[in-house]
């Protein structure tokens, strides 16, 4: 499938592509539920009043469109001398967030990540909350978070001893084997882990 | 070459004729209520420009809000590339409809293009999301500035794509009758609208009255900056995001502009509204 960039934002990674017939916003995190439809006068609207980069390059999948818009997201910037920083350092977002946006994340934790057994991902955020400036000036934020790092332990070890379990099981996949599908699934689960998501690039 | 601010001012007169017209053949009632709305436009109404995020942080930096020949010119002077040149890669197809604008008015290449509003987050909530409204005395300084009722590039160029300055001829009007040019635009709208969303007939993705005008745009001009709470939210949970991977580099660039306007706010050197 090819997909051609109609217009761009280079210093913030955005695209206008054309998928088919059809226009799209290609914006980060690039994921397909957050990639609007858009209409043909739009696009000239982009061009024309909100400062959009005409474009007619073509790519002939996903991973390398984004891949375009993030070295264009770089060079834009450097040229304009501002570098995009290497990563951005926990302390930096907690202290700018405000209070409610503090409670949403922590409502995060508790109702997505602990669930979906994204135990790395609510332990980074609530060491960091624990160990920030935050504490002090929302010490109620900061007994939930505890609270919320023994739950995030306490289900980790749970998960844990169900995997171990699963070792001494035979827990072959008869289904898959019976349709001669365990090699594809073994691939998926390979790529799946190359791209630390299990989610595709829209597609 | 036109001069699009001689021809806006000598179209005042006969904006307040309209307008008066207007008012003196509807029945009591509605006629208040249309000069009730004029003075809430002339009260409330400023103008605000729809940027992207790191025009805001590059506002914080000191520097100037840009249109498409100043970026060009920096171009040019950075790479040795012609202004032209640059132009055109940046415009593609649109380059001859925005030229052709701009370029058929005296000073067209320093126009800066905003919309009326008067609340809201303005025009875009795509593209530009982020909307900042300037402060009511640097519209008052301002020299150079005329109102349209729409796009101006819709307003000028026919579905043949030829200019024609007949439209602006006819409808650009100053700040001093922008409110009842405003209302008389409005005028069937009024009364079936709640006064509480008047700022919808005012801007909004469907409408909105541009703003043209010369002056440069640095923080001091800006009042405040409007952005919808879905934008908002999107930008904390890409900065959330940071917390379980390594972010792209397109999303590390946001979410860094995003913590640097933040800061801006905390340290009251600008003010946020989050609008719904």
């Amino acid at each position: 499938m090819t997909l051609k960039l109609e217009a761009s934002s280079p210093a913030e990674g955005i695209g206008v592509v054309r998928v088919g017939g059809a226009l799209r916003l290609l914006r980060p995190p690039y994921s397909r539920h957050d990639s609007p439809m858009l209409t043909e006068e739009s696009l000239h609207e982009a061009v024309l009043k909100y400062g959009y980069f005409a474009s007619e390059q073509e790519f002939s999948g996903w991973q390398d469109l984004i891949d375009f818009l993030n070295r264009q997201a770089v060079d834009f910037r450097r040229a304009m001398g501002r570098e995009i920083p290497e990563s951005i350092a926990g302390e930096d977002i907690l202290s700018a967030a405000p209070s409610q946006v503090l409670i949403s994340f922590l409502d995060r934790v508790e109702r997505e990540l602990i669930p979906h057994r994204l135990f790395d991902h609510a332990e980074n955020f609530l060491m960091a909350l624990l160990a920030s400036g935050i504490p002090k000036r929302y010490p109620e934020l900061c007994s939930r978070a505890a609270r919320l790092l023994q739950r995030n332990k306490d289900a980790r070890a749970r998960a844990e001893i169900g995997i171990g379990g699963l070792k001494v099981r035979d827990a072959r996949f008869v289904s898959l084997e019976r349709h001669n599908e365990l090699e594809k699934s073994a691939l998926l689960a390979q790529t799946i882990r190359g791209r630390g998501c299990v989610f595709a690039p829209c597609s | 070459m036109l001069d699009l601010f001689a021809i806006a001012g000598a179209n005042g007169a006969a904006v307040r004729t309209a307008f008066e017209a207007l008012v003196a053949a509807l029945a009591a009632d509605r006629a208040g209520q249309v000069e009730h709305f004029a003075r809430w436009v002339e009260k409330e109404a400023l103008i605000a420009i729809n940027v992207k995020l790191f025009v805001i942080v590059e506002l914080l930096n000191g520097r100037g809000y840009q249109n498409s020949y100043d970026w060009a010119r920096e171009q040019a002077h950075l790479s040795g590339r012609g202004i032209e040149e640059a132009l055109r890669e940046r415009l593609g197809e649109w380059y001859e409809r925005r030229t052709t604008f701009d370029r058929s008015f005296r000073d067209g290449e320093l126009f800066r293009y905003g919309a009326l509003n008067a609340g809201g987050t303005g025009v875009d909530k795509l593209f530009d999301p982020f909307c900042v409204v300037l402060t009511r005395i640097f519209q008052g300084a301002l020299m150079a500035v005329a109102y349209l009722p729409g796009d101006s590039l819709k307003i000028c160029f026919g579905a043949d794509g030829i200019f024609d300055d007949a439209a602006i001829q006819r409808r650009a009007t100053p700040h001093t009758h922008r409110h009842l040019m405003v209302a008389l635009e409005r005028a069937n709208e009024i009364s079936g609208v709640d006064e509480r969303r008047w700022p919808e007939l005012v801007s909004s993705g469907l409408q909105y009255f541009e703003v043209v005008f010369v002056g440069e745009v640095s923080l001091d001009a800006v009042g405040c900056v409007r952005v919808s709470k879905g934008q908002f939210d999107r930008l904390w949970n890409l900065a959330f995001g940071n917390f379980g991977r390594k972010l792209g580099d397109a999303e590390r660039a946001l979410v860094q502009d995003f913590i640097d306007l933040r800061r801006a706010e905390i340290e009251g050197k600008i003010q946020i509204e989050v609008v719904g």
